[in-house]
């Protein structure tokens, strides 16, 4: 069996220590600050609708979601999702990974917070020594009140175990599939995801983040009018029975399912030519392909965000 | 065609050791990462250049890799030949790598070759031993050795092991130099296992050591503890009687008690009023909520909770209580009523 036809496998290209420190923060900020943000601005929605039961005073990034044993089986299922999500990019934009590198870069991504507080407990040590006593106890009471309950710990410490064996999985699972000799996006080219040049994602985290939430406002109208259609179905009207014709929950649910379908395959075809733009796989001049992007990129968010409720 | 070691090096098949000294250094200086943007692409070629200088500055395997260079430069040819000669590769193999493991190796596998590269940071110089790969295109089947004289118009001092490839450049691995220099890909990832192992083990003994020292920096004295845990025995008192007071007076589960308690729901003073028109009640106070009955025009409904900011309230009508629209109600101003336990509380 000859190979050569094969694309070479990019696992050959072994990036420095500084470009995967680069394509770390990348990773973690593409995953954290811009999905995983996407994830709790979605769920905030949804709780201020009254569908969570947190109360208004609760934000997504707290450690512990109420005393719902499955909202905080929800929250440890996102926080696994968008460790995944961090884990596949930085795989996928780093080629090879050694064990050592996904243990030492997981290890980052997942207590990340942590050594920060640390540091920054270290500096107010060292530079103002007077505030180190009252710093040291407002950490040691809110350490406290945490861990002083099971239910709370045992989520804390889940969510840090599904976060690092999450991380772990896909950062194997990113380089497994840029390293695919059938796989051809980003291959010839250094610094590219989706073809897209790195720095192009500067910008692009606002309409990442924004069709994000749309998509995800989406999925959950999906979920809604499922159920409203088998909550509501008269049962009876398949064998020719009248259901009075009185609009109600039903009518809006097949309406909102045909919407939502349109809507969907709109935001993923602006989505996939963004990226051909971006990408240059488009043929056209330079003022149009920054007159596209831009239009799709932030006029077109900001018209559904104020003229819309797709984006919840 | 593909590229032989001479041409990588930008020098003729005939030069001196000299002459391949001076290729070696012009082109690690050209490719030094220190020297280059794109570190990425300039600290995989100084692999491929030292990997290539240590054939060719070794006299005898130069000599042997020499003798395969028509079969490297002469791809179509080979293509053309090969439909007449017979076929001599196999698509796996099991052998043993230089570290002495026995593995199985398929085409499309890659071995590794352990080089020593310059690196820096900042004004510290070092040398780092790292693996340089390469694919294994072809195997020669060692059962038909005998025919390889008729495929190869070259001398077998060695057995031919493997055709292997990078980027378009190609190369002839022999039996004896793999048992001696090369790795299999199992070998690969079980020293890298084995890093890993050691550093998670490092990673762990570290974190153990931090949180030790956090532990000990952040602790709470035994009886700040005994106050933290007293109050909040006696918020969660508190707000027990808090939720079983709403529960029963206005038919709030367990959800909207926490929306009462954070003040996004208000509790009204329980008026009567009548629906303006056909109207669903909603388990939310949002229209994807879940329907789970209706009101007809004219009939009258008790307001229980509002939630100003979604323009929502909570009615019950006869056994059932849903969130309907303010425009709905034909009177929608909502009486806030003041919790007396809350009261006492505060």
């Amino acid at each position: 069996m000859d190979t050569s036809h094969i694309l070479k496998p990019t696992a050959t290209v072994s990036n420095s220590l500084f470009s995967k420190i680069k394509r770390f923060f990348a990773a973690a900020l593409l995953a954290d600050f811009v999905l995983g943000n996407a994830i709790n601005v979605f769920i905030e929605n949804l709780n201020k609708k009254g569908l969570l039961g947190l109360g208004s005073d609760f934000q997504a990034y707290q450690m512990i979601w109420g005393e719902s044993i499955w909202l905080n089986i929800l929250h440890l299922i996102i926080l696994g999702l968008t460790a995944g999500i961090f884990g596949f990019i930085f795989g996928y934009l780093s080629r090879r990974v050694s064990l050592s590198e996904k243990i030492i870069f997981t290890f980052f991504y997942v207590f990340i917070r942590l050594i920060f507080l640390a540091l920054f407990s270290v500096i107010i040590e060292f530079f103002i020594p007077s505030a180190a006593t009252t710093w040291n106890e407002v950490i040691g009471l809110t350490i406290y009140v945490i861990t002083s309950s099971a239910f709370n710990a045992t989520f804390v410490i889940l969510g840090y175990v599904i976060m690092f064996a999450s991380a772990l999985y896909f950062i194997d699972k990113g380089s497994k599939v840029i390293n695919d000799p059938y796989y051809s996006t980003d291959k010839s080219v250094n610094g590219t995801l989706l073809d897209v040049k790195w720095y192009h994602y500067l910008w692009l985290f606002i309409p990442i983040s924004f069709y994000t939430q749309i998509l995800l406002n989406l999925l959950y109208k999906v979920g809604h009018t499922i159920v409203t259609l088998i909550s509501n179905f008269k049962w009876h009207t398949i064998f020719g029975g009248s259901d009075g014709g009185k609009g109600n929950a039903l009518d809006v649910a097949w309406g909102s399912l045909f919407f939502i379908f349109i809507v969907a395959m709109i935001v993923i075809y602006l989505m996939d030519y963004l990226r051909k733009v971006l990408a240059g796989e488009t043929d056209q001049h330079c003022g149009i392909k920054l007159l596209i992007s831009l239009g799709i990129g932030i006029v077109i968010p900001f018209l559904i965000l104020f003229f819309t409720s797709l984006a919840g | 065609m593909a590229k032989t070691h001479y041409d990588i090096f930008g020098i003729s098949p005939d030069a001196n050791q000299e002459e391949v000294k001076a290729a070696y250094r012009r082109l690690a200086l050209k490719y030094h990462p220190d020297r280059n943007q794109d570190k990425e692409y300039s600290g995989e070629k100084m692999k491929e250049i030292n990997f290539i200088y240590s054939i060719l500055s070794n006299p005898e395997k130069r000599k042997w890799y020499d003798s395969t260079i028509s079969y490297y430069s002469s791809n179509e040819e080979r293509e053309e030949r090969s439909a007449y000669t017979p076929y001599v590769y196999c698509n796996s193999i099991t052998i043993s790598d230089s570290k002495g493991r026995t593995t199985t190796i398929n085409v499309g596998d890659t071995i590794y070759y352990l080089v020593e590269i310059d690196k820096s940071i900042i004004t510290w110089k070092y040398k780092s031993k790292e693996y340089f790969d390469v694919v294994i295109k072809q195997i020669f089947d060692p059962s038909k050795r005998d025919l390889f004289s008729q495929v190869f118009d070259f001398d077998f001092g060695k057995t031919p092991l493997f055709l292997v490839h990078w980027g378009n450049s190609e190369m002839m691995i022999y039996r004896e130099d793999f048992e001696n220099l090369w790795i299999s890909s199992s070998t690969y990832k079980s020293i890298d296992n084995r890093k890993g192992v050691i550093t998670g083990v490092i990673l762990v003994l570290i974190v153990g050591f931090l949180v030790y020292h956090f532990a000990n920096k952040f602790s709470v004295d035994s009886e700040t503890k005994a106050r933290i845990d007293r109050i909040q025995q006696s918020n969660k008192e508190i707000i027990e009687e808090d939720k079983a007071y709403y529960k029963e007076n206005y038919f709030a589960s367990e959800s909207e008690v926490n929306y009462i308690l954070s003040e996004y729901y208000i509790p009204c003073t329980k008026e009567e009023t009548k629906t303006l028109k056909r109207v669903e009640l909603f388990n939310i106070p949002d229209r994807l909520g879940i329907s789970v009955g209706e009101v007809k025009k004219g009939e009258p409904v008790i307001k229980l909770l509002q939630c100003p900011s979604l323009k929502k309230i909570k009615v019950k009508y006869g056994d059932k209580s849903g969130w309907v629209s303010e425009s709905s109600l034909e009177n929608s101003f909502c009486d806030f009523e003041q919790n007396e336990n809350l009261e006492e509380d505060e």
